[in-house]
């Protein structure tokens, strides 16, 4: 039972939170100053013209009943339309066409990531103290501390500009094609990457030198285990419990990252839909990204905690 | 090698003939001017200085385990115990000295001809929830070693974890739990087990009952007498409670930064102690038996890392003359096992 019971505790708490979190974005937006009806209509605007947009999309509703009726629509599937946008496109069709860029483009930084601070992070753990760690630590906090559009710039300047490997600007999407998108997304997806990969391997390290020091590491060589084996099965094992958690939390940031990186690279998913959207006061399309961004953290999260769950036992029984 | 049958009195009897089968007089464990150094800092500052310094850990310690008996090795934190403990089982590489094991030096084997002698060294850990790996169920940590070293057909591995269990006073029930589930005197009980399921001839328990509640404590200690007491097993014992050390053991050994300074039978080395140090720990057991932590000892302590030429205790000893400072004085032996480390003692 003490899995199972962990489980739908979890999910439980995933719900709550992005009912309370769906009502929040929504407060915010409608608090927010500014006024979609003058933002769309601009200075052309006559007190009619806006009264009548604002019947159109149900703006002249109080606050708590557009509430209502928005999450109806969206526990019916239906996210609305766009309320600046030209076409007044239905939101699901928006992000159908964005979503899967920036998943891909998170996801591809999200291994670089991962891939980049195993390595480095369990070589500095291995050659503590050693040259290797001093390096691995510098280029991490390097890592961190760079301003990721500054460091984009810089991946253009050098890959794009002067070497000519990468394209500077635009994306190819994953579904057109998917060795186009693996080249076009390098940069954006490095860029990203780099941050994260600071973090990860800073984590890892510490948390491999600390286990080393646990006395069931001491006992298991005592036994005469090879020295990969005790590594394997009684240092890395126990410690990637707090690195995976700490992937977990980044994964935050990670989104927020996307959201600059799409502007640099030119590339067209949520994080450029939900900045046009908040500039033009397209409340539906706003509310939209923002719970998608909410869905995916505390889906992340969930996932995080459920591979936790099964790698350390104290956590459920 | 002979082989074990699992069977419990078969097990019982293959571990007396076990310590029956080498000369008796040859001791089980002989360490001969045993010296451990650490590196003092490393890396980009060790290289940019003059050169690397060294800390004596462990210097040029000598002493023997005999077969079934129990040596307390005590002294305050830093005192080196440790150390000895865990390089007497390879797990630091000692710089110089012998030790050696039923005869066999295993100071510099490698790795693929020590794993033979692995089993016969069991160590017994300080912190009881560290010394269990968190993922692993007891059942787990108890097999894994016991298939490394193929102890028994494995069909017989369940049946032997059973029998360690039992004999360090657990349930078998007890196997699929994990040792955050488990209290810490039924933990430090699991990796006693952990231990027997070895039949080993030398146990180094390093401090084994420090962490654990007083009520506890008594009855771990009594394993380990029980322990001793049936199977002849030679037990290691790292303590600073000179109480605990009195109860338990034959010999005590008393260490000062690195130096064993007096080794003594129990019943000598409380009545009558000859070391000046060893005299200012047993004046410390006071009616409440405050133990060795902290600086009761009076006066200034060593200094491990500068490497000074004198006798180790002569900032605090009260008996101090100038020759002290020359060199740290020989061991020398008094009487018949009773070793001391003191150019002095004939005064006290």
């Amino acid at each position: 039972m003490g899995f199972l019971w962990y489980l739908t505790i979890r999910i439980g708490g995933a719900l709550a939170t992005i009912a309370a979190g769906s009502f929040l974005i929504f407060l915010i937006m409608h608090l927010a100053p500014g006024d979609p009806a003058l933002a769309v209509l601009g200075e052309s605007a006559t007190t009619e013209t806006i009264a009548a947009y604002r019947a159109e999309h149900g703006l002249d509703e109080p606050v708590l009943v557009q509430f209502v009726i928005w999450a109806k629509m969206v526990l019916q599937g239906d996210l609305g339309k766009s309320i600046a946008l030209a076409g007044k496109f239905p939101i699901s069709d928006l992000l159908v066409t964005r979503l899967p860029n920036t998943i891909f483009i998170g996801l591809y930084g999200l291994v670089i990531a991962l891939v980049i601070s195993l390595i480095a992070g369990t070589a500095a753990a291995l050659r503590q103290g050693k040259l290797v760690d001093t390096v691995a630590t510098g280029v991490a906090v390097l890592g961190i501390s760079m301003p990721d559009f500054w460091f984009s710039y810089v991946l253009i300047l050098f890959f794009a500009l002067s070497l000519d490997w990468f394209p500077s600007y635009g994306f190819t999407p994953p579904g057109e094609s998917l060795i186009g998108a693996f080249h076009s997304g390098f940069l954006p997806a490095l860029a990203i990457a780099a941050p994260m990969a600071g973090v990860f391997a800073r984590i890892l390290r510490a948390s491999l030198v600390e286990t080393a020091r646990r006395e069931y590491v001491t006992a298991a060589r005592s036994y005469g285990f090879a020295a990969p084996f005790v590594f394997i099965h009684y240092v890395f094992r126990n410690a990637i419990i707090p690195f995976v958690t700490v992937l977990g939390l980044q994964v935050r940031y990670l989104l927020g990252g996307v959201v600059i990186i799409e502007r640099v690279f030119g590339i067209a998913g949520m994080g450029s839909l939900i900045v046009d959207g908040a500039f033009a006061r397209d409340y539906p399309v706003v509310q939209a990204c923002a719970l998608t961004f909410l869905a995916i953290v505390l889906s992340v999260n969930l996932i995080v905690d459920i591979v936790c769950a099964l790698l350390d036992p104290r956590r459920t029984r | 090698m002979w082989e074990e049958s699992a069977t419990s009195a078969a097990f019982c009897m293959a571990m007396v003939e076990k310590a029956a089968q080498v000369d008796k007089n040859t001791p089980l464990l002989s360490v001969r001017e045993l010296l451990v150094r650490f590196k003092l800092g490393d890396g980009l500052a060790a290289a940019l200085s003059r050169g690397p310094s060294y800390l004596k850990a462990v210097d040029e310690v000598s002493f023997d385990v005999g077969r079934g008996e129990v040596l307390g090795l005590v002294g305050e934190s830093g005192s080196g115990k440790t150390t000895i403990g865990k390089a007497i089982l390879r797990l630091y590489e000692p710089q110089s000295g012998s030790i050696v094991v039923n005869g066999v030096d295993i100071t510099r084997m490698g790795d693929r001809a020590l794993k033979h002698y692995r089993r016969d060294l069991q160590m017994v850990f300080q912190d009881p929830l560290s010394s269990l790996n968190p993922r692993h169920t007891v059942r787990t940590s108890l097999r894994t070693p016991l298939l490394l070293h193929k102890i028994c057909p494995s069909s017989e591995v369940e049946q032997r974890i059973d029998e360690a269990l039992t004999r360090a006073g657990l349930s078998p029930v007890f196997k699929p739990r994990y040792p955050h589930e488990l209290s810490g005197g039924q933990l430090q009980r699991v990796a006693i087990a952990r231990a027997l399921t070895m039949s080993p001839g030398l146990v180094v328990a390093d401090e084994p009952v420090s962490k654990l509640d007083v009520s506890v404590r008594a009855q771990i200690l009594n394993l380990f007498k029980d322990l001793q007491a049936k199977f002849g097993i030679s037990i290691i014992f790292i303590t600073h409670d000179l109480r605990v050390a009195r109860y338990l053991c034959h010999r005590i050994g008393v260490m000062y930064f690195g130096k064993l300074v007096e080794i003594a039978s129990v019943e000598e080395l409380f009545t009558a102690p000859k070391h000046p140090y060893t005299k200012a720990l047993l004046g410390t057991l006071g009616a409440e038996g405050e133990n060795l932590d902290g600086a009761q000892v009076a006066g200034e302590a060593f200094n491990p890392a500068a490497d000074t030429t004198g006798c180790r205790y002569y900032a605090r000893c009260p008996m101090r003359v100038d020759h002290c400072k020359t060199a740290h004085p020989p061991t020398e032996t008094i009487k018949p096992g009773h070793d001391i480390a003191c150019y002095e003692w004939r005064r006290s």
